[in-house]
């Protein structure tokens, strides 16, 4: 009998079978490769929770100034263990940024985010989502990731951001070109100058006007100074409110779009969330622990750091697998099966820390509203799961269409 | 215990309220409120898991702080 090797196991983030489906090298990882390094990269994937957890929280020696987004080419140059200091004149993106100046800018541009402020806008999303299916639900079938979330959530960007609802699906499709996955470079050139002329527009205005705190999402960055000088409107929108806009468009409907599939999946469980509009809250969390697409945000070490038993050296770059870490056993029981009601005492979609998602209030409102208004309108609807796409990404792997068929 | 806040880096998101709401509380514009930053030693377990659990990592005990564990650290 001839001997059988196991083939030896390898991972890469760009591979064709991780982008199609990274869950079964995410257990693998977990269990054998803790710190898993890819020399092609100089980088660790970290995919068990708590080392996950730890390390988005480590900001002594942990940074984000190279890049929280590095793609295969930019990866594939060594740095050579030198870490770039984050650029402030001008004014590099948000993600890219360090204390002080990191929470600065997120203190200027924040409290239209936090939660008290974010709960007066239920009304205005309610009649949005409503306004949606009535124009869905007589169709009998519709795509619920772009024409229902993805109305609703750029709708809501829109909303906040003073720029003209009848806008917002030509905002929808220019965040979903900008996707970094896109082969499309032209095409995701002109969405994100798009996007920017829009946001750019928005901050002219307000200046002209007069930033008096009545636009705090603005207001408070025109008035911000970095080390003594005003910031442009270009780095007010370049830097900052685009995060924003991205964050706020592009992830939460693919969530929604992914927990309807799986309620679907469920039928007790549907009918158990329906039943009650207080559970949508609850239904939510589970949505976002076991949907939420994004990947990884890379990192860079900036000084000597021991994480799952390796010593990452100065200049290595990290991938936190978000959501390998979401998955794993050793934080919650039975993690690939889909429980709305599961207990959850603390979930990485949103990330953890410096970089903690600054509108994770609003997405909760929006999801929790999105599941609300559906349910109650249509209970029993249907997923014609064969048509269902996924697309393979590194990155953002999300369901980018879920077709609802109702009657 | 004495309990350090970094004021920079909360952003008012509550955890800690829901955690320890015997410690703290945020006012109407989600601004934290801390009643007591020496709370007595039945509220130290609370504090101790809102620490563990402030998604700004915003909250700290005192390294000086008697009873502060060790594992503790902004």
């Amino acid at each position: 009998m001839t001997p059988v090797t196991a083939p030896e196991f390898h991972y890469d983030p760009f591979g064709p079978d991780v982008k199609a489906d990274p869950l079964p090298f995410y257990k693998i990882l977990r269990d054998e490769h803790p710190a898993y390094f890819m020399e092609q990269y100089d980088a660790w994937a970290i995919s068990r929770f708590d080392d996950v957890w730890n390390l988005l929280n480590d900001t002594e020696r942990i940074t984000g100034t190279e890049g929280t987004m590095l793609f295969q080419e930019q990866l594939r140059i060594s740095n050579g263990g030198i870490v770039p200091a984050p650029s402030y004149d001008p004014l590099t993106v948000l993600s890219y940024t360090e204390s002080p100046v990191h929470e600065e800018l997120r203190q200027a541009v924040g409290p239209p985010l936090r939660r008290t402020a974010v709960l007066r806008l239920e009304e205005v999303i309610r009649s949005m989502a409503r306004a949606r299916l009535d124009v869905l639900v007589p169709r009998g079938r519709f795509n619920v990731t772009s024409e229902y979330g993805g109305v609703v959530a750029a709708a809501t960007m829109c909303h906040m951001f003073g720029i003209p609802l009848s806008d917002a699906e030509m905002v929808r499709d220019a965040v979903l070109l900008c996707d970094p996955s896109n082969q499309d470079v032209a095409a995701q050139g002109v969405a994100y100058g798009q996007l920017t002329d829009l946001v750019t527009a928005v901050v002219r205005r307000r200046r002209e006007v007069g930033a008096d705190g009545s636009y705090p999402l603005v207001d408070g960055l025109l008035t911000y100074r970095l080390a003594g000088r005003a910031l442009s409107d270009e780095e007010i929108s370049g830097s900052v409110l685009a995060t924003i806009l991205f964050g706020g468009a592009e992830t939460l409907p693919k969530i929604v779009a992914h927990g309807f599939m799986e309620l679907w999946r469920h039928p007790d469980q549907r009918r158990q969330v329906a039943a009650e509009p207080a559970n949508c809250a609850t239904a939510f969390e589970e949505m976002l622990r076991f949907c939420a697409p994004a990947q990884w945000f890379t990192r860079t070490v900036k000084k000597p750091v021991t994480i799952a038993g390796s010593d990452l050296g100065v200049g290595h770059r990290i991938f936190p697998l978000l959501m390998a870490a979401n998955r794993d056993e050793r934080e919650f029981d039975d993690p690939d099966t889909f429980r709305w009601d599961r207990p959850i005492a603390r979930h990485l979609a949103f990330g953890q820390g410096q970089g903690f998602c600054i509108g994770n209030h609003l997405a909760r409102l929006e999801g929790r509203i999105l599941l609300e208004e559906l349910l109650a309108r249509v209970p029993e609807y249907e997923i014609d799961v064969e048509h269902a796409e996924r697309p393979p990404s590194s990155f953002q792997w999300g369901w980018r269409t879920v077709p609802m068929v109702v009657d | 215990m004495r309990i350090e806040v970094d004021f920079a880096r909360c952003e008012g998101n509550g955890q800690c309220v829901i955690d320890a709401p015997d410690v703290f509380d945020l006012d109407e514009e989600d601004n934290l409120i801390v009643k007591s930053y020496e709370p007595p030693p039945e509220h130290w377990a609370q504090v101790e898991a809102a620490v563990r659990s402030c998604p700004k990592r915003a909250l700290a005990i005192a390294a000086d702080g008697a009873g502060a564990p060790d594992q503790v650290s902004p």
